[in-house]
């Protein structure tokens, strides 16, 4: 009897105490989806937090948390004596850092969202070049846009599908910090008047931003990387003397094939790198594109932009020596010796690295 | 008790002096105390030749007088004082369905049977005759088990309508039934049909000493009996798939399943079964065997959603809100805004008031009904959510929910997921997502235990069958469903020559 009583109370309090402990209804949980980052005085920084604002009356509306703290938690922790809800990171979208702060290294703020697992690891990481906290601010009085934080992850989602910024997310950052040899990098984004403008990427070099370098390049970047999404590539076409124009070429990049080969010469990495472009000729100008030589014309002129453009961005990029694409770590497995034998990030600013790029024009129109 | 009951009435029968006796006074006398208060007896007493007195008796109501009359005493009334033995009365009588009793008990169970019994004076023995007559019902579709291309006719509540509707589906003599009594007061027939060359002997075995071992005084519908021989009496699920159809009847006996019929209910129960049996209908046999995948699909997902998606709701608002996608996060937010109570409480009270609706509905005659839909889609639908009691998607939950339950074809299993349905609910309030995937994986290992008469439940799942799938989420071509499922144990498992 004793034991059934205690069965029956067991039973009776989980019923009637269902939810009171650990509840976490998502009505009354205020999400952060934005968070900005910059340097503020006394050694603090300047955190600013925004989370949609749910209520019967309140319709779109955003509310904004700036605050001065030392640790991202801290920051959240400030935003909870001041919201009306619980706040939680739970769903945060973005984390914006100013240049100053990426410069400086950001692998160990970043180190909450790997520790508490409601943090999530899937947030992007973006560099502003401006203030975070005024990109923000502005951002929620645009009116014909969205609010702030789904305007900025739809504007990142896009550019990133169409292959001009890489997908950095908090794993794939620590991923690519942590891999001796491959170097991070991030998207970056700039306040305009009357919007966000997505302006390129920051190249790091360990978890310290070290340069930028535009969106054209980007996707030729990330093309090398072997992770061609599909860009538009444009070159000069002709200049129409009458309207003072001039005339670009566009070809839509559809895929791409690479070849790497990676040899040690004289104690000096010699890197090959073959790209094969599959484009769509997208626009040109009403000439016979059907014939082979114009087509041969046209992948030539291609192909002379890109090298070009190829030729200055591994220029830069050996140059402030950051290394997305991953060489050192494929030296480090290829030839792990020499790896050892050298300083990596002094052997890869004289490597010698030459690019190879051939683009097939796989469609051409229907137009003779 | 019953067991001591039982001993004390057969030992008393044997106590008795069980011979009829040659005078039919007696004999009537004993009769009548045995019938005392049933005024259905009937008594006639006849004349044979003018000299020798006879009494015919039966139960009114469930004897054809006419017939009787006519093919049973007229012969005996015609018979000469010197040919009214045992032997010429039979052979006489023009009836085909005579026999001749020396013992009593037998006179009376027959009467009680809807024989007519003929005591003779002078004579020491009975000659009974069945022809009996019953009013039954015509046949018609189950309410319940509707179809689209298949015959439409059901069993009714006669056993000898029922097993004759098999026997005309089924033109085989090996197409058997076994017969049993059960219910030591209402003394009813039980039948189990099989076919010899297909069916398990073994489990015929089983399943024969099961319903011979029950004892209980009557067994009202055939639930009375599934519950008596179910294995696992502890789990919700059902382990015997009832049916009032005779095509499914004649599927499950193809398959070398046992049909289990019993007198006084149109429904017959089918066993050994696999879970997947509930999701099966025949139409999925009777039409393009795509469409019919396509609906078995929709079965399976259907049983899952009714199972799950309350309980994620409730889990994801309760306590994991960053599982929902940021675009919907918002909008399920402000929906919940102005709901006072906690997910479980509005879960709670939607989910009751629901099943409260659905038990009204099913009792109620359909000109009440329609207002039922009223009052259920309006004002409760409409009017919980203008009140700020229920959220808007946890309407469409619930809604989403209770049509995916309407989609089992099977009532039992039906009623069995509505069941869980709360314990998911219940554990999913208490430990979340946790709760959940812990209940699920507790469902999955209870469902692999079970069994059916002796067979694994789960089967062709656990254990494994693979040649068995083909006819579980998709149902392929009929030509590639040559061999029965391994469920049944049948001993021949080729359809077909």
């Amino acid at each position: 009897m004793r034991k059934v009583k205690k069965l029956v109370f067991i039973l009776l309090l989980t019923v009637l105490l269902t939810s009171c402990w650990d509840e976490n209804i998502y009505e009354k949980v205020g999400y952060i989806l934005n968070v900005g980052i910059e340097r503020s005085e006394d050694n603090k920084m300047l955190i600013s937090l925004t989370n949609p604002v749910v209520g019967i009356q309140q319709q779109g509306e955003v509310e904004m948390i700036t605050t001065t703290a030392n640790s991202l938690r801290e920051a959240r922790e400030n935003g909870r004596l001041i919201s009306p809800k619980n706040l939680g990171g739970g769903k945060i979208q973005h984390i914006l850092l100013s240049c100053d702060m990426a410069e400086g290294g950001i692998h160990n703020l970043l180190e909450v969202f790997q520790r508490d697992p409601i943090n999530p690891a899937l947030a992007i990481i973006v560099v502003v070049d401006g203030s975070p906290k005024e990109l923000i601010e502005k951002s929620l009085n645009f009116g014909d846009k969205p609010r702030s934080a789904y305007y900025i992850s739809q504007l990142l989602e896009n550019n990133i599908r169409n292959g001009y910024i890489p997908e950095t997310r908090i794993y794939n950052f620590d991923i690519a910090y942590f891999a001796p040899g491959l170097d991070p990098i991030t998207p970056m984004i700039k306040l305009e008047p009357n919007g966000i403008r997505i302006i390129g990427t920051a190249l790091f070099s360990g978890d310290k931003m070290v340069g930028r370098i535009d969106t054209r390049k980007s996707s030729l970047l990330l093309a090398a990387m072997n992770q061609l999404r599909n860009p538009t590539f444009f070159i000069d076409n002709y200049f129409d003397e009458d309207l003072e124009v001039e005339f670009y070429t566009a070809a839509l990049l559809r895929s791409v094939k690479r070849k790497l080969d990676i040899k040690i010469v004289e104690n000096r990495p010699v890197i090959n790198m073959e790209l094969i472009f599959d484009v769509t000729l997208d626009e040109y100008r009403w000439d016979r594109t059907d014939e082979k030589v114009t087509q041969m014309a046209i992948e030539d002129a291609i192909v002379k932009g890109m090298k070009e453009d190829y030729k200055q961005l591994f220029n830069y990029m050996q140059k402030i020596g950051s290394d997305p694409l991953g060489i050192g770590d494929k030296v480090r497995a290829k030839y792990n010796n020499y790896w050892q034998s050298v300083e990596w990030n002094e052997a890869y600013k004289v490597a010698e690295i030459n690019i190879d790029v051939e683009v097939v024009i796989k469609q051409y129109g229907v137009i003779k | 008790m019953g067991k001591r009951n039982r001993e004390k009435t057969e030992s008393g029968m044997i106590n008795n002096e069980n011979e009829i006796s040659k005078s039919l006074k007696e004999s009537l006398l004993r009769i009548e105390e045995a019938f005392k208060d049933c005024p259905d007896l009937i008594k006639r007493k006849v004349f044979l030749n003018n000299s020798t007195e006879g009494c015919i008796l039966y139960l009114k109501g469930i004897v054809n007088i006419d017939l009787v009359q006519r093919d049973f005493i007229n012969p005996i009334l015609s018979l000469k004082e010197e040919n009214l033995t045992d032997i010429t009365i039979l052979g006489s009588v023009s009836a085909s369905n005579v026999d001749c009793y020396y013992d009593f008990s037998s006179i009376i169970t027959d009467i009680l049977s809807g024989f007519a019994v003929f005591l003779i004076d002078g004579r020491p023995f009975a000659v009974v005759c069945k022809l009996d007559k019953y009013e039954i019902r015509s046949i018609q579709e189950p309410e319940t088990e509707k179809n689209v291309r298949g015959p439409h006719e059901g069993f009714r509540e006669t056993i000898e309508s029922n097993m004759a509707t098999l026997r005309r589906k089924i033109k085989n003599n090996n197409l058997k039934f076994k017969l049993i009594k059960v219910g030591t007061t209402m003394n009813q027939t039980v039948s189990i049909a099989y076919i010899e060359d297909i069916a398990d002997m073994n489990l015929l075995e089983e399943l024969n000493n099961k319903i011979e071992g029950i004892n209980y005084d009557g067994l009202i519908p055939i639930g009375y009996i599934e519950q008596f021989i179910t294995d696992f009496k502890l789990s919700p699920f059902p382990q015997y798939l009832a049916t009032e159809r005779p095509d499914k009847a004649v599927a499950g006996l193809l398959e070398g399943r046992f049909v289990i019929m019993q007198e006084g209910t149109p429904v017959v129960l089918i066993a050994p079964v696999s879970f997947f049996s509930f999701f099966q209908a025949l139409d999925d046999y009777s039409t393009n065997w795509m469409a019919g995948s396509l609906i078995r699909t929709i079965r399976l997902l259907g049983a899952m959603l009714a199972i799950f998606l309350p309980a994620l709701y409730i889990a994801i608002t309760s306590f994991h809100y960053f599982m929902v996608p940021l675009d919907l996060l918002v909008p399920l937010a402000e929906s919940r805004a102005k709901v006072p109570f906690s997910p479980i409480v509005e879960a709670l009270i939607l989910e009751v008031t629901l099943e409260m609706l659905r038990e009204a509905s099913i009792r109620l005659p359909t000109y009440i009904g329609i207002s039922i839909g009223v009052v259920g889609g309006l004002v409760i639908g409409q009017a919980a959510v203008a009140a700020g009691i229920v959220s808007d998607l946890f309407i469409i939950i619930v809604a989403v929910t209770a049509i995916a339950s309407f989609i089992i074809p099977s009532y039992d299993m039906g009623l069995a997921i509505r069941f869980i349905r709360f314990i998911f609910i219940l554990s999913s309030a208490v430990f979340g997502i946790v709760g959940v995937v812990v209940s699920t994986i507790m469902l999955i290992a209870h469902l692999v235990v079970l069994e059916s008469l002796g067979q694994p439940y789960f089967q062709p799942v656990v254990p494994l069958r693979i040649k068995d799938l083909k006819d579980v989420m998709v149902r392929v071509p009929l030509e590639l469903l040559r061999k029965r499922p391994d469920q049944g144990n049948p001993n021949n498992d080729r359809r077909g020559r």
